[in-house]
């Protein structure tokens, strides 16, 4: 069964094109890295996917379910990390946890005991009265991928998620990760660590200027090479570093 | 300076442009020209005629102290009061002080360029404009004034500016804490009930009559008063020019000048500490919140939110500051008007405006997550309704125990004024769920004062207040004078018409918000 279908989905702001005919279907339980240069139209498809902007054309279903019109029973079932991580910050770690719990319709107890598990885990203990606004970088991508996972999702979006994040906090969230794959949960990450997309995701999609200008297995794509090598290839190649005014 | 002006002028430029396009634009200078037409051109004539009237009375040489005192008044209350008025409603800084403590700029830099941007509010320039006339009046009577003029036109206004500065950064601070905020809150209630104490000694009767007589009660204390404010000085010169003394005319114009910059020298140290600070958390306590829907988790939300920013603390200070500021002097000059109850109410609901038109302007970059949850929009729009009226239900209670302390109004008017206030609560709840996701922006927390509002919102807000103010108020007046019992069926009706009206257009304002994530997002996402 397919948990992401993307039909021919274009969105335009103005007279920018931002996704161009775009389609991709990816199977439940898949682990799919999406990879693109600045500005291709990663965060927009994720923003689509995830129903905070409307498609200008085509269309998108989820979990065999048509986003308009389920758009409530779809979300109880994704879980999402956008890049800026959009969290409730004048509220502490444990409250938005809380809060983000009974909304995915949660019971008090379950709340807490996972995000205890979560916090440990992740390294959060420390925040402790602290309003999320006052967290480091690191820490607000921990309590954005905490809150993401904390109702087991059948789907996760997640936005650059390694970004800012120390090296065993990585590691634990690679982790995680693994787990909730093992689990049968769907996973679509974007990341400009191309080492990281390389030994957690099965799948890779490439877009460039809001198309889809690659899709397949890493093996596939690389071709022997680096996924590095590959992907500056594909996406036109790097322009040098050399600065005219630099002695 | 320069640079920095020219920074905070681009991004105000290019936002307007942004948020009006053309035909905002042209709303924009037809609003202007009402507003001038009807407001700034009178004004601006009064003054002109009241510097005239002032000028020719120095023009003698003989300006008697009454004058001189009535002069210095005037000044002072269109530089210092003026401005300690607009720092206190709508708070201190234009510019990021934070931002630029990161660049290589000098202290005096940031601050004149500050002083340079708030000049462009409204208060400050109806200020400046009514300085400005009346000046140009004292020296079309007097011209041996002229050589002085320039000198107290710039005085007036760079006045008003870092009055405005000092006052709006001491309010902010005073805040930042609710404790502090509530414990100076009981010292001013202290004062409150004091005042409230002499205006029971006013008799009732003609409010005309009774203020020209507390008036005249007061002139020999308001005159010996002057004498200590530095605008007083600035008059005294004016009279000593006029009486052909220029060296005592430029002694007696060193104290205004004096003040001016030991006040501008402790707004610029108070600004500067304020950016060198780190964010002050607020030390929330760790209860965990339960709750049963959706909609009540969004009104919990909002309540903590609007609570814990620092506009919303200031607005539960609010009620008293009307009380004791407004309502206890004006009880001194005119008695108890069978108007003040309700009208204190509805100037209270109106300081609602800037949460109700903007809901989710203090969520800022939340606002991603309430949409990204499995939230439906009724739950938003409820939660955030229950929410807000939580909190203007404190500003309403507060407001009705002040005024039984202080006033002691009958069991009709509280009514009334309680009927009137959630009315108008639930119709700027109505505008608010429009207004929220077409002309969406962020509202800073630990800020005063939003960097610039929507044009579209400060129109909808101006006229919010003038229609809703006006056409009630006048209501009530004339009720009060011919049938004071009606009031309260009248405030019923409208708070009944008002629920009425909120919850028709509730599913409109649902499909809006679907409609308009976008637009929303890209303001505050």
């Amino acid at each position: 069964m397919a948990a992401i279908e993307l039909s021919h989905v274009s969105k335009r702001f103005g007279e920018k094109i931002a996704v161009n005919d775009l389609s991709l279907t990816i199977e439940a339980g898949a682990f799919v890295g999406l990879l693109g240069r600045n500005g291709a139209g990663k965060s927009t498809t994720l923003k689509m996917l995830t129903g905070l902007l409307a498609p200008t054309s085509g269309s998108i279903r989820l979990l065999d379910m048509d986003f308009d019109s389920n758009a409530l029973a779809i979300k109880r079932r994704i879980g999402v990390m956008p890049e800026d991580m959009a969290l409730l910050d004048m509220l502490t770690g444990p409250q938005y946890l809380r809060f983000v719990g009974r909304m995915y319709g949660l019971e008090d107890d379950v709340i807490d005991s996972r995000r205890t598990e979560l916090f440990e885990k992740l390294d959060l203990a420390a925040g402790g009265r602290q309003v999320i606004a006052d967290y480091s970088f690191g820490m607000k991508k921990k309590v954005a991928l905490s809150a993401a996972i904390l109702h087991s999702p059948d789907v996760l979006f997640l936005d650059e998620p390694f970004e800012g994040i120390d090296p065993v906090t990585s590691r634990t969230i690679k982790d995680i990760l693994g787990a909730l794959r093992r689990r049968g949960t769907t996973i679509l990450l974007t990341s400009h660590i191309l080492e990281i997309v390389e030994k957690l995701c099965e799948e890779i999609a490439i877009l460039e200027k809001g198309a889809l200008l690659g899709r397949g297995t890493l093996e596939e794509l690389r071709k022997g090479a680096s996924l590095e090598a590959a992907f500056v290839e594909l996406v036109g190649g790097a322009r040098g570093g050399e600065l005219s005014w630099l002695p | 300076m320069r640079v920095i002006v020219a920074a905070h002028a681009q991004s105000t430029a290019n936002r307007a442009i942004r948020e009006l396009g053309r035909s905002g634009a042209w709303v924009l200078v037809v609003f202007l020209l009402v507003i001038g037409t009807t407001f700034l051109a009178p004004l601006w004539a009064a003054m002109l005629g009241l510097g005239f009237v002032l000028g020719k009375s120095l023009e003698s040489g003989s300006a008697t102290p009454a004058i001189i005192a009535l002069l210095g008044g005037l000044l002072f209350g269109m530089s210092y009061f003026g401005g300690a008025t607009s720092g206190t409603i709508s708070g201190a800084k234009q510019l990021t002080w934070e931002a630029y403590r990161t660049y290589p700029v000098r202290l005096r830099s940031v601050f004149l360029a500050e002083l340079a941007a708030s000049a462009v509010d409204l208060m400050p320039m109806v200020l400046g404009i009514s300085t400005a006339a009346l000046c140009l009046g004292l020296g079309i009577a007097n011209v041996a004034l002229v050589p002085l003029l320039p000198f107290v036109l710039v005085e007036g206004v760079l006045g008003a500016l870092v009055v405005q500065l000092l006052v709006g950064t001491l309010a902010e601070r005073l805040v930042r804490r609710l404790r502090v905020a509530l414990s100076v809150l009981a010292l001013v209630l202290g004062v409150g009930i004091v005042l409230g104490a002499l205006a029971g000694t006013v008799p009732e009767g003609d409010p005309v009559t009774t203020a020209l007589g507390a008036l005249a009660r007061l002139r020999a204390p308001l005159e010996h008063a002057a004498i200590v404010l530095p605008t007083t000085w600035t008059a005294r010169s004016l009279a000593a020019l006029a009486r052909g003394q220029v060296l005592e005319a430029c002694l007696d114009h060193l104290v205004p000048i004096a003040a001016l910059v030991v006040l501008a020298l402790i707004a610029a140290r108070m600004l500067e500490r304020d950016a060198s600070q780190p964010a002050i958390a607020d030390g929330p306590t760790e209860r965990l919140w339960s709750f049963r829907s959706a909609a009540a988790g969004i009104a919990r939300l909002q309540l903590r939110t609007v609570v814990d920013s620092r506009v919303g603390r200031f607005g539960l200070v609010f009620p008293l500051v009307v009380v004791v500021l407004v309502r206890g002097p004006l009880t001194l000059l005119f008695g108890r008007a069978p108007w003040a109850v309700p009208a204190a109410f509805i100037y209270v609901a109106l300081l609602g405006t800037q949460f109700q038109l903007n809901q989710f302007g203090l969520d800022g970059h939340g606002t991603k997550a309430l949409l990204l949850l499995p939230i439906d929009e009724i739950d938003l729009w409820r939660g955030k309704a229950r929410g807000l009226l939580a909190y203007q239900s404190l500003q309403a209670i507060s407001l009705g125990l002040f005024l039984m302390v202080v006033q002691r109004p009958s069991a009709v008017e509280m009514v009334s004024g309680v009927l009137v206030f959630f009315g108008m609560v639930s119709v700027e709840n109505t505008v608010g769920r429009v207004t929220s996701v077409v002309v969406p922006r962020m509202l800073p927390r630990k800020r005063m004062q939003s960097n610039a509002s929507p044009i579209g919102l400060v129109l909808v807000a101006l006229s919010l207040s003038l229609g809703f103010g006006g056409t009630v108020g006048t209501a009530f007046a004339l009720l009060a004078h011919r049938a004071p019992a009606w009031r309260p069926v009248m405030a019923g009706g409208l708070l009944t018409s008002a629920l009425i009206l909120q919850h028709v257009l509730l599913p409109g304002a649902v499909t809006r918000l679907r409609r308009r994530k976008e637009t929303l997002l890209a303001a505050l996402g």
